[in-house]
């Protein structure tokens, strides 16, 4: 039950920095906040109306308070423990609405604070943004999310800066995307796409680690799909190409050229073969073994066709190879 | 919570596993509440993609939308089968009068994104790089993100790349500091982790920095 409390004057609250899980409403008298405006410094001074809450956002986040809350003139104000202030606004909705809006105002100030200060190395035009994803995913042949990050690209900027290119990447995108979605319906019947094979969830689970930077893991679970699903499963070999990444991430070098050479010798059509040597080669790089990295290099070179990105880091490697 | 009422049916929308719900840099006006399967927040950084989040039925995204029209900050996609209720900003109110357990969620939410955002700010206003880097171990520390505390010693599952954006600097200069900072033993480096040595010394160095810049 929330309870009544009757503060005298000059008494406070609860004091800034202290940790709470209680909120108030001022049922009659005056409470002033406190607070240091987190910019200059200087101190903000606020009364609290008769009827209004306060201590809302630190109990709710059990954050310390931000304010000083000091009593004026003797004044009653109502506790509530977090949850009776959940049932009290379940059945007061026009005072949680008020408070979103109170909350959007100084969420939008503090993040439009933030977005001002933050460098400009970090703020990517939005417009170039978007392209990249289109762009990463079609890398990572993630065709269906490149097909969406490109085609959402076009929708926004039509005469964008990168839409020609943009279009280029989409209809090759957009050919393979159909490939993969007819191929996934043939092979799981009628419309029955709904639930996610067991491979193809362990599959998402190492993606998920490789992006969490566990590697380790994310090498041994793709190494079991890619060896349990063969060569015709759908994750079969995206899954061995992966646990190459991974070796080469953790900078096993003999390893990830003993990896890739074997897939290649097992499957010479793969589709990622030029990565694949590209893996070799800059693994022969970092072993200081320069000859038959350059070998291997320039022949990802050759092949790249229009990856621009797989042909960039080959030249850059062959780059520091000569420059040494 | 019951969503799953008929009248609320008119907003459900659904995404096929490894769907994109919105990509990030794209323009959003609406957010999602999600009702069934899971929803993984990526971001690009670099040459991956970085999970900041997985969502559960019951939670919400994209809400940032609902304040401005900014860009996304994020990408959305499904994990498994998704059902989510979709909401905008003419739709929003509507909602809200007839399910405040939803406002309500929403109210905590942005509590949580006001505490982030002025915690970063204070990170942001420090002139000092070094005393950056440090605070965004404490602000990690506070939020409780350290997956190995004990006395002194905590472990962060973090990349120089994520601790490069906290800062709000480029990854090579965070990497000069984490450089220093680890030859000085402050932090271990580790593969996929960083390992703060003592963080109260890391509380005193930034209090340190912060009354510097407050004289």
């Amino acid at each position: 039950m929330p309870r009544a409390m009757t503060y005298k004057p000059g008494s406070v609250i609860y004091f800034r920095g202290d940790v709470g899980d209680k909120i108030y409403v001022l049922k009659n008298g005056r409470v002033m906040l406190t607070s240091e405006d987190i910019e200059t410094g200087e101190e903000i001074q606020e009364r609290v109306g008769v009827g209004e809450f306060f201590g809302v956002k630190s109990a709710f986040g059990k954050y310390p308070r931000e304010e000083n809350a000091q009593v004026l003139s003797p004044s009653d104000v109502i506790i509530f423990s977090v949850y009776e202030f959940e049932q009290y606004a379940a059945a007061n909705t026009r005072v949680v609405l008020k408070m979103l809006k109170v909350f959007s105002t100084q969420l939008r100030r503090i993040h439009t604070k933030v977005t001002n200060l933050l460098d400009q190395a970090e703020q990517v035009d939005p417009e170039l943004g978007l392209f990249r994803i289109g762009e990463y995913y079609h890398r990572r042949r993630q065709y269906s999310q490149a097909k969406y990050a490109l085609e959402r690209y076009l929708a926004i900027y039509p005469n964008g800066r990168s839409s020609k290119q943009a279009r280029e990447l989409l209809s090759e995108v957009s050919s393979h995307a159909e490939r993969y979605s007819s191929e996934q319906t043939g092979s799981g019947g009628h419309g029955d796409t709904d639930e996610l094979s067991d491979l193809g969830k362990r599959y998402l689970k190492a993606v998920n680690q490789f992006g969490n930077g566990d590697y380790d893991a994310a090498f041994n679970l793709f190494r079991a799909v890619g060896q349990e699903s063969g060569e015709h499963g759908e994750y079969g070999l995206k899954s061995l190409y992966e646990a190459g990444r991974c070796l080469h991430v953790l900078g096993r070098h003999d390893e990830t050229i003993r990896h890739f050479t074997a897939l290649l010798q097992k499957y010479p059509k793969m589709e990622q073969l030029p990565w694949a040597l590209y893996f070799i080669g800059i693994s022969y790089k970092e072993k200081n073994e320069h000859d038959r990295a350059l070998s291997f290099l320039r022949k990802v070179q050759s092949m790249a066709g229009n990856d621009a990105d797989l042909r960039k880091k080959a030249s850059n490697a062959i780059n520091a190879l000569e420059s040494e | 919570m019951n969503t799953n009422l008929p009248a609320f049916e008119r907003f459900a929308v659904y995404f096929d596993p490894g769907q994109i719900i919105f990509c990030e840099y794209e323009p959003g006006d609406s957010f999602y509440l999600i009702q069934e399967g899971r929803v993984q927040i990526t971001k690009i950084m670099g040459d991956l993609e970085k999970t900041i989040d997985v969502l559960n039925p019951g939670e919400i995204f994209g809400e940032m939308a609902i304040l401005e029209d900014s860009p996304r900050s994020a990408s959305a996609v499904s994990v498994d089968r998704v059902k989510a209720l979709h909401f905008n900003k003419a739709n929003f109110e509507i909602l809200m009068q007839g399910q405040p357990q939803i406002a309500l969620k929403l109210l905590k939410l942005f509590t949580k994104r006001i505490y982030d955002q002025r915690r970063r700010f204070m990170i942001l206003t420090l002139s000092d790089v070094s005393a950056k880097v440090a605070d965004v171990f404490l602000m990690l520390d506070e939020t409780g993100m350290a997956t190995e505390a004990d006395e002194e010693r905590r472990v962060f599952r973090v990349s120089i790349d994520d601790v490069a954006h906290w800062a709000g600097i480029n990854t090579d200069r965070c990497r000069e500091v984490l450089h220093h900072f680890s030859t000085q033993r402050r932090v271990i480096l580790g593969k996929s982790s960083i390992t703060v040595s003592n963080i109260n010394e890391l509380i005193r160095f930034v209090s340190t920095r912060r009354k510097k810049d407050g004289s």
